[in-house]
This record gives C-alpha cells, structure tokens and sequence, in this order.
C-alpha cells in the first residue's frame, strides 16, 4: 500500500509539469511534440530499468553512460573498418556493453569491492577506452535503414525506438515485482546475510544484474548513435547521474530494499518533459539542471518524510 | 604493515619518474616537476576535504560546481578590483556556506550525502551556468594572477599554499578531537553514539569544511589564469576520490591518511604528465587512471583478504 | 564488606509484559556477583536498569549508601558504573590507545593529549596487569583482547562497578581463562563485577554469589560455594528438570547424517560424529568452540578445507545454502535478526523465500498458494500475527522465531540445525518451541540443538556432543547425562581431558 502512494504522488507531480509547461510554451502540448520527446527519453528510460534494481540491492553503477559511449564506438569500429553489417555490428556492441558490465559484477562479488568504488573506476576507464579509441572523433555515414530506427516514427508520430523502451519496461517490471528473482532482488536489498540464509543465490542475483546493466547500456549505445548519426566518444556525458536522479527520483531506496519499475519510468518521463518544456519556453539548459536538482531534493525530502510517518503509524 | 602504502605510493611515483626519465630525458627537469606540482597544489585541497568526507562514511559529489560557483564568483569581483585578501574570505565563506547547505540538509532529513550533493551538483552547476552565460571571465586585473605567479625560491605561491596546509593538515587530524570524532563515526556509527559523539554533528562539519576548502582550491586553481572558463571544475569530484583511493583511504570510512591523499594526488598528476612525455595521446587519459583505480582497489582488497575470513 | 549497590524492590514492566516485579539485588564491594536465569528471565532488564537504559517503575537503587536516580548511560558511567558490551563498542580501525580515550579525550581547546593518554593507560596497564599493545589496530586484536579493551576502558574512567552481559559468548577457552584472571585481578581491586551468563560452569568457577531471576521474580541469592548445579538449575526453571521439558515418544532410527574429519581454518579440527532420524543431538561448548561454524559448513555458508559429509549413506557436496535446502538440510541462524530474517519484509515473503523454488509456479510467483501455504503454517505454528501480510519486524521474539521456522518446516527439512533456538526469547513461548522440537523429531526428523542452556540440552537431547576448542571431547548418551561431567568437559578448566566419553 505505500508504494503505491509513492506512484500516484509521481503521477501528479508529472500532471503538474504538464500543466505549467503547457502554460510556459503552446507547442508543448501538441502530440508531435510529446512523441518527440519522448525519443529523447529512451536511451535514459532503457538503462533506468536494471539500474533500478541494482539500486534496490544496495548498489549502483556509475558506468552506464561509458558504457554506452564506449558500445557506440565499438559499433562503429566494428562497422566501419571490419565492414560488417551495421545490424549485427549493434548486436556484438550490446554483448561486449554486457561483457563490460560483467566486469563490474565480477569485481563486485568475487572480489567484494564496493560498487560505488568499482564502478567509478570503469566510469573512469570505459569513457577513456572510448576516447581512446575513436581518437576523440566521431564515427558518421551510418545507412540510411538504421538512422531511419532511430530518427523516424512509425506512422510519423510515434518514434520506433520508443517500443523498444516500453517492452523492455513492461519486462523489467513483471520480473522485478512478481518473479522469484524479483523476490531475490528485494531481499538481497534488505539483509544481504538474512538473504544468503534463505538460501538466496546473492552472487549470482548481483553479477546478472551488473550484466545486464551493461547490456542495456551496449543497446542503448546503438539506439544513441541511431539516433545521432553517429557514434561520438562524449556520448551522454553526465548522463549516469541522470539515470541515478531519475531513479532515485521514482521513489527507489539508495539504501536497498524499495523500489519498482513504474516509479522509475515514471521519473524519467517527469525528468525528460521537464527539460523538454523548459527548452520550449526557451528556458536555457543551465537552468534546467537547477530544476531538475531542486525536484530531486524536493523528492527525497518529501519520501523521507513520507516514509517516517508510515513508520510510526507502524505500517 | 603501517608504511606500507605510502611506501608503495612512493615507490611506484621514483619508479614510474625514473622510467619516463630514461625514455625521455628532460621529464625531470624543473618545468616538468614545477607543473606536476602546479597541478597537484590545485587539486590538494579538495583531495583533502574528500578525504575526511569518505573516512566520516560520506561521499560529496557537490565539490566541482561548487568550485566553479566560487572560482566565477570571486573572479568577478575582481573584475571590480576586490582586493585578493577579500576575495579569499568570500571564495572560502561562500565555499563553506555551500558545503553547510548539503550538510544541513543531509544531516536534518537523514538523505544520504551522496544524493544530497548529487542534487546540489546539478543545481550549482546550472546556476553557475545561467549566471555567466556561457561566457567566460576575461580581462582580468594584473593582481589576479599575482597569486598565481609569484614565485619563492622559484615555486608559485599556490605550490606553498597547497602544501603547507596539507602537510599541517596531517599533523591537525591527529591532535584535534574533532577529526579523531571523524574517525570514530566513520569506524563504528553505533559506538561513537555509544559514546556520546554526534553523528549529525561530526557530519554536517565535515562537508562544511569539505565546501571551505573547495573554495580554497577555487582561488589557487583560477588564479593562474587571466581567462576563467565557464565549465571550470568539472569533474574534480571524481578526480578526488580517484586519489583519496589510490592514496589508500578506505571507501567504507574510518581509515585514511592525509599523507596517502597527498601522495595519491602526486601520483595522478605524474601519470597525466607521462602520458605527454611518453607521447600517449590525451585521449588516453581516463582510461589509464580509470584502471590505475582499479588496480589501487584490487590491491587493496587482496591484502585486507588476507586478514579476515567469514564475517557471515 | 558492605554493600556497594542495592536495588530494593524494583519493579518494571513494558507494553503486555511484567519483565521485573519487586527485585531485589545486593552487590558487594569487590564481590563477583553472578545473574542467571532463563531467556526472558529479566536479568537484560535488571542490568539496563543499573545502566540507567530504563528507569524503574518502582523501587529505589542505593549507591554507596545514598540513593540515586540512573538518569542515562553517561549518568551511569560518571557514577562509576560501566558495562562490556556484547556487541563490541570498540573502533576497529583506531589504535587501542586511541580506543580507550574515545569520547573523553584529555586535552585543552579542542586538542588532544596523547602523551597524558599513554601515560595514564600505562600507569593503569601496569596497576592492573593487563597487558595491551597501544598502537596496534583494535580491529586485528581478538575478540577477547576487544573487550579487555573495554574492560580497561571502564577502569580508566574509575568504575566501581562492571556489568559483563555474556562476556564469554565469542571467546575460546583460553581466552576466558585470561578474562578470568583479570576479573580476579579487578576484584581485588576493589572492583564489582555484575556477571550475567547462560554458561553455569562459569558461574561455578568465578562468581562469589549468584542471584537467580524467574519470570521477573527473584527467587534465589546464594553464595556460590553453597549451591549446587541441581539446585541451580532447578531453581531456573522452577521445577525439576524432568517435568519440564515434553518427552519424545520416539526412539532414534537410521543415521540420517554422517560428518567426517572436516577441518576448516583454525576453527575446527578433524571434527566427525553421527546423527539419526528423530534424534535430538545436542551440541554443547563454549562459541569459540566451533559449534557455529560446524553449523555453517553443514548449511553451506562455508566450506571446509577437508573433510566429507554423508545424507543418508552417500555423499554429499554442500556448496551452498540452495543445495542445502535441496538436500533437506535447514539451519536456524543464531542471530535471529540478522541472519534468520528479513525485518522489513512481511510474513509472507520470509516464509516462502527459501521456499521459492518449490512453490509450484510457472515463471512468476503464485501469490494465492503462497498465502494459503504461509497461513497454513501461521495456523500450524501458532504465530500471533494479525496476518501473513504484516511485517515481521513488529512480531514478538518468539513469533519472529517461529517464522523463521516455518520456512524450514514449509521446506519439509530432514535436517534442522538449530542454534541457540531459544535465545531472546520469553518463557511461555519457549516451552512451545521445546514441544515443536519433540514433534519434529517423533516425525522422523533430525535435529541438531546448539544450546548454551546446559539445562534445555539436558532436558531435550537424546544425545550430547560436547565441542571444545574445534573439536568433539565427548558424547554423552542420556542415560549418562550428568551436569557435573559436562560442566567439566565444557569448561575444561581444572580438568584436561574428557571424563570417560569418546576424545574427538
């Protein structure tokens, strides 16, 4: 029952940005615009999935935006001067982002380091293989069938990557909330030993987690640069925070334990129409992350708050 | 076992010296040492403000914007020829208020200081950027850069600052209670409540002084410029904890030494200076320290292996 | 000598339980002073009381002759009363120097004196003959060496009186002989020592009095010299000890579970015994012992580093907690809170998660069978609880025990080790977790009773192990149970080796 109040108050809190946005700009509300937007959203809406529940484990993973970035780039590469076809070139770049996010989960539970401190580092290490590699230039011509993924709509309104985002949500929460490795995942959050106890398979949860992590970052790197026309080292700088901010901001735990997949899209979506109604009243960008860093405090203060009180009412 | 570390540091900085020395005579000369320590006296002071932030159990993510608020600010007035004493007491006032908000707030509604400056990163940032535009400061008056330039015994003034405060510093966090209470709270939270010591007190101090000495590092950094960029700071965050770990500070809190950071901070700005000598492309950079973190961590984690089995 | 502390008639209680009524308790200077009693006895309260933890609903507390109000933990230590703490207080990063003067610190503005620290923990080390390495980091001491380190703590700050709550649980036998001997040393002193513990051997070999606490009540206050174990134990549990506890109407079967030479660590030592079907084996010693980690390595947690372990005849690799459980094998984690559940998750989820793979499903979870499965053991185990749904952290002690149960009940586990299953727990609902044992075992179960509570070990078991030092010195029938031979084994203070009953 308290999540589900965490739900409807986001619901709001969006209906709410529609509401002054809509007074801010007149183009806001058009449909075209929303859809628009919302392609935007996807690479962030994608990631937010597992980096929901690698929060709800007590975790986090710094490395998704390099990993993206360095997906991209190893697309491209693999594209450009291996000549293979740009499909599968994604394909192989989403296994290796998911290899990369193997790392992490290895070093995390086979060597016990902290995610925080492991994923700093490859944060640090991806985006500079990244750079490294691509010698700080971008990889373009991409055919004309996969800029069309990312840049064009079905029916021209509703952009085609934007399915993509939906099933990966739609999954993400029917095994979050309702499958046994959804269970596993809450526990482990809660009491990593109580959990281990209950014969919970901790090592194993975490490392397809970090995985899959990675995963969803190779694919988001191909959607990026889909959407681009290329594949640029500076992918998404910045843009783990925003995935963190989003997360958070959808009502899921630093500490472990809470969080659903809901709550996180419906995060992304307020952080995305946000930025995207300020943009059309011409609000500069710089102003935008002040908003979107003030909602974020207002958000966990009120949780915290939220979350005493259902304390002492001994829910 | 207890020098260990620093020993390591140190060796691996003479071998790492010696070997870009031998491919590349002219590594060693004063210029090259004079930049080395021109880029570490920057970083210093925040490298020491992370580091009691991490030992205290915290992490603050705020410190670049902060930095850059700071830094912009101070160079403004200057623009206004605010005498340099006068810009110090604001860029550290202002850096400390910074550091008091994220405190207040983390310590008040029990949030994490690591969301907590996360939000703040976003917001001073952003502001910082709306308040100049984009534009960078520029024309700036000669005393600016006074600071920035004077030498002794042919070191800059940033050079002594930075590393005066540091090494007091080390003596500081071993006489004074409140940084034994830093420790203590980040070593057993339980205990030191046990105690008697106030975990939100200890807290909301430490990323106040955290705040204060980004501020500092704001007038040493920008002072050695006339032209002030808008994005100054960014990623100093990072680069912070990337040399409080490598200098051997523990990321879980209650263990970490100022002489660590210090070397930490040393090494990092020697790799990026090799990394020219040795003709590496910039562009490699951040992947070299990403996985001189990585191996520090492994390092680390493989010596305390060694010490406790099942705390299952 | 005359009384150091009187508490006359204290009386306290809290929401729905009467946890003292009308106690009183005397301690002399000097004096050793042992408090046992069974799990929810009240000597948790009494101590938290002289602590200043709680205040007393009524009665008064006469400190050197002049009665005080206990205001608060600081209060207490500033009038000289300090407790060792279980749950270590000690920084296990700082150096034990630096341990000893947390909190109070000598030194003028804000600065610390480190030369006056050193000086006066010498002086005191010295005064005291304990012997402390300074500069060395806490947390590489052991666990005994932690708590001298409190110990000195305390003396530093001029004590008079020391409550150790369970001072042996982590340590070994060598390490509680040295703690034996600086109680012996504080004691002359002039230092009282409040000495609570499960561990009556103890209680025989150190204290000079001891008062037994029964459901809150004071029932008994003796010289130690002039008790015997019977008579303790008795006095206990209020009754003898065979009416106590429920007979099992079933003999042991076939051996269930074969462990041979396992070896882990410097923890256990080639460590081999038997377990049959419907047999309640007993497993007694002190912590250090290695009872626990046994218990671990046969659950999976851990592996050893030699050794094998039959199921029935044929051999098994227990490579962690799920291939446990497949095989039929549940433990029962000591710390209940920590280790045997998920506080902030409901009834229903701590029942059904060990249970998850067997719950007929086909991918995702089938909520409706696992409600009706978890009411039905709610039902079957009596857990007061308004509903499967509510959360476990707000169950009592004792319902939260039987939740934890349930899972492995649910589970249809052969093999239940069950460590310390009564600790924290209140009497009534003690005796149900006695009788649920007694029916688990007439069903052909094994379980495996890891007890501190030489009482319950005796009264329940149809065998005993008794573990010292990483090994198995004795097995005890029942027919041969006897306290006084367990008691020495146990403790193996005066005596070497085991008293007949096979070596290890």
């Amino acid at each position: 029952m308290r999540t589900f109040r965490k739900e409807f108050v986001l619901l709001l809190v969006l209906i709410l940005v529609f509401v002054i946005m809509s007074f801010l700009s007149k183009e806001f509300l058009r449909v075209s615009n929303l859809l628009e937007a919302l392609r935007y959203a996807v690479e962030m809406g994608i990631m937010a999935v597992p980096m929901t529940m690698v929060i709800v484990t007590a975790g986090i993973d710094l490395s998704v935006a390099s990993n993206l970035a360095l997906s991209s780039i190893l697309m491209g590469i693999i594209w450009k001067y291996l000549g293979i076809n740009i499909w599968i070139a994604g394909i192989m770049a989403s296994i290796l982002g998911a290899g990369a996010g193997a790392l992490n989960g290895a070093l995390i539970t086979r060597l016990k380091i902290p995610p925080i401190v492991v994923t700093l580092a490859t944060m640090a290490a991806y985006r500079g293989i990244a750079t490294g590699l691509s010698r700080g230039r971008g990889i373009t011509g991409f055919p004309e069938s996969f800029q069309n993924f990312g840049q064009g709509s079905l029916g021209g309104l509703v952009p085609y990557s934007i399915f993509i985002w939906i099933a990966i949500a739609i999954i993400g929460h029917i095994v979050l909330s309702k499958s046994k490795f959804g269970r596993y995942v809450f526990a482990i959050g809660h009491n990593e030993v109580g959990a281990l106890y209950s014969t919970v398979p901790v090592a194993k949860v975490k490392f397809i987690l970090y995985t899959l992590s990675g995963l969803m970052a190779g694919l988001s790197g191909m959607i990026y640069s889909a959407r681009i026309g290329a594949s640029k080292s500076n992918a998404f700088m910045g843009g783990e925070l925003e995935v963190i901010t989003a997360v958070v901001l959808g009502g899921t735990s630093i500490t472990g334990g809470e969080g659903n997949i809901l709550g996180s899209t419906l995060g992304v979506l307020i952080i995305t129409f946000l930025k995207n109604g300020l943009n059309l009243a011409r609000i500069p960008h710089s102003i935008q992350s002040v908003i979107v860093g003030i909602v974020l405090v207002i958000a966990i203060v009120s949780y915290t708050k939220l979350g005493a009180r259902a304390f002492k009412e001994g829910k | 076992m207890k020098l260990g570390r620093e020993f390591t540091l140190l060796l691996v900085l003479v071998v790492l010296a010696t070997f870009v020395q031998f491919v590349h005579p002219g590594f060693l000369s004063f210029r090259t040492i004079h930049v080395i320590l021109e880029n570490s006296a920057v970083m210093l002071l925040s490298a020491i403000g992370t580091t009691l932030v991490i030992i205290s159990g915290q992490i603050d993510l705020s410190i670049g914007s902060v930095l850059a608020v700071c830094a912009i600010t101070s160079a403004q007035l200057a623009l206004h020829n605010v005498p340099l004493v006068l810009l110090f007491l604001w860029s550290i006032g202002l850096g400390a208020g910074l550091g008091a908000i994220n405190g207040l707030v983390t310590v008040l509604f029990k949030v994490p200081a690591m969301i907590v400056t996360l939000a703040a990163m976003a917001i001073w940032r952003g502001f910082i950027l709306w308040w100049t535009g984009g534009y960078w400061v520029t024309d700036l008056p000669d005393y600016w850069k006074a600071l920035g330039s004077t030498r002794i015994l042919n070191f800059t003034l940033p050079i002594w600052i930075a590393f005066s405060i540091g090494v007091l510093m080390i003596f500081l966090v071993r006489k004074i209670r409140f940084f034994r209470h830093v420790y203590a709270v980040g070593s057993n939270r339980k205990a030191a409540k046990l105690l008697g010591i106030s975990e939100g007190r200890v807290t909301f101090l430490v990323l106040t002084l955290n705040g204060a000495l980004a501020g500092s590092s704001a007038l040493l950094s920008a002072s050695r410029f006339f032209i002030i960029p808008s994005n100054i700071g960014t990623g100093l965050e990072l680069s912070a904890i990337a040399a409080v770990v490598v200098g051997g500070t523990n990321i879980m809190g209650g263990r970490g030494k100022i002489e660590g950071t210090i070397l930490g901070v040393l090494l990092m700005t020697t790799i990026s200076s090799s990394l020219v000598f040795l003709h590496i492309e910039s562009v490699w950079d951040d992947a070299f320290k990403g996985m001189i973190i990585l191996l520090a961590i492994i390092s680390d984690v493989l010596r305390a292996r060694r010490k406790s089995e099942a705390r299952l | 000598m005359e009384n150091i502390l009187e508490l006359f008639q204290i009386s306290k209680s809290f929401p729905g339980v009467q946890a003292l009524k009308d106690v009183d308790f005397f301690l002399k200077k000097g004096e050793v002073h042992a408090l046992v009693g069974e799990n929810g006895a009240g000597k948790s309260t009494l101590v938290k009381i002289i602590m200043g933890v709680h205040q007393p609903d009524s009665g008064k507390i006469v400190l050197e002759g002049k009665e005080v109000k206990i205001l608060d933990p600081n209060h207490a230590r500033s009038l000289g009363i300090s407790a060792i703490h279980q749950e270590l207080a000690v920084f296990p990063d700082l150096t034990v120097l630096e341990n000893l003067f947390i909190g109070w610190q000598p030194g003028k503005f804000g600065f610390v004196d480190w030369k006056s620290m050193r000086e006066m923990a010498e002086t005191k080390m010295k005064e005291v003959g304990i012997n402390l390495p300074l500069d060395e980091e806490v947390g590489n001491l052991s666990t005994a060496q932690q708590e001298l380190v409190q110990i000195l703590r305390a003396l530093l700050q001029n004590s008079k009186i020391i409550i150790m709550d369970e001072p042996t649980a982590s340590l070994t036998a060598d390490e509680t002989k040295i703690l034996f001997s600086t109680i012996r040393k504080l004691k002359s002193h002039g230092v009282s020592v409040i000495y609570i513990s499960h561990r009556l051997e103890e209680v025989f070999e150190i204290a000079d009095n001891v008062t037994i606490l029964r459901d809150g009540v004071k029932v008994l206050d003796k010289a130690v010299k002039d008790i015997t174990p019977s008579e303790l134990i008795e006095n206990m549990i209020g009754r003898k000890l065979e009416t106590y506890y429920p007979t099992k109407k079933t003999k042991p079967g076939n051996v269930m579970l074969e462990v041979k030479g396992i070896t882990f660590n410097r923890v256990l030592k080639d460590v081999s015994f038997k377990a049959y079907e419907g047999e309640i084996l007993g497993i007694s010693g002190l912590l250090g012992s290695g009872r626990s980690t046994l218990a671990k390595i046969i659950f999976g947690i851990l592996r050893p580093d030699n050794g094998s372990i039959y199921l029935e005849g044929r051999e098994v690799k227990i490579t962690d907690p799920m291939k446990a459980s497949m095989l039929g094998i549940a433990y029962i984690p000591e710390d209940r809170h920590r280790q045997g559940l998920i506080l902030p998750e409901t009834v229903r989820f701590n029942i059904s998660l060990p249970n998850l793979p067997v719950i007929p499903r086909k991918v995702l979870v089938d909520i409706a069978r696992e409600k009706e499965l978890s009411q039905e053991m709610v039902k079957r185990l009596d857990i007061r609880t308004p509903s499967v749904e509510f959360l476990t952290m707000n169950l009592s002690g004792g319902n939260q025990q039987r939740v934890v149960l349930a899972k492995w009940i649910l589970r249809n586990s052969k093999i239940l080790i069950m460590d310390e299953p009564t600790h924290g727990i209140d009497v009534g609902a003690k005796n149900a977790i006695y009788h649920l044992m007694v029916n688990l075992a007439e069903q052909g179960r094994t379980i495996i009773f890891i007890s501190s509570e030489l009482p319950e070990l005796l009264g329940m078991c149809d065998r005993i192990l008794v573990m010292r030092k990483g090994e198995i010195v004795g097995v005890f029938n029942r027919e041969e149970f006897s306290e006084d031979k367990i008691l020495t084994l146990a403790a193996g203070f005066t005596e070497e080796e085991a008293v007949g009953g096979a070596g290890g």
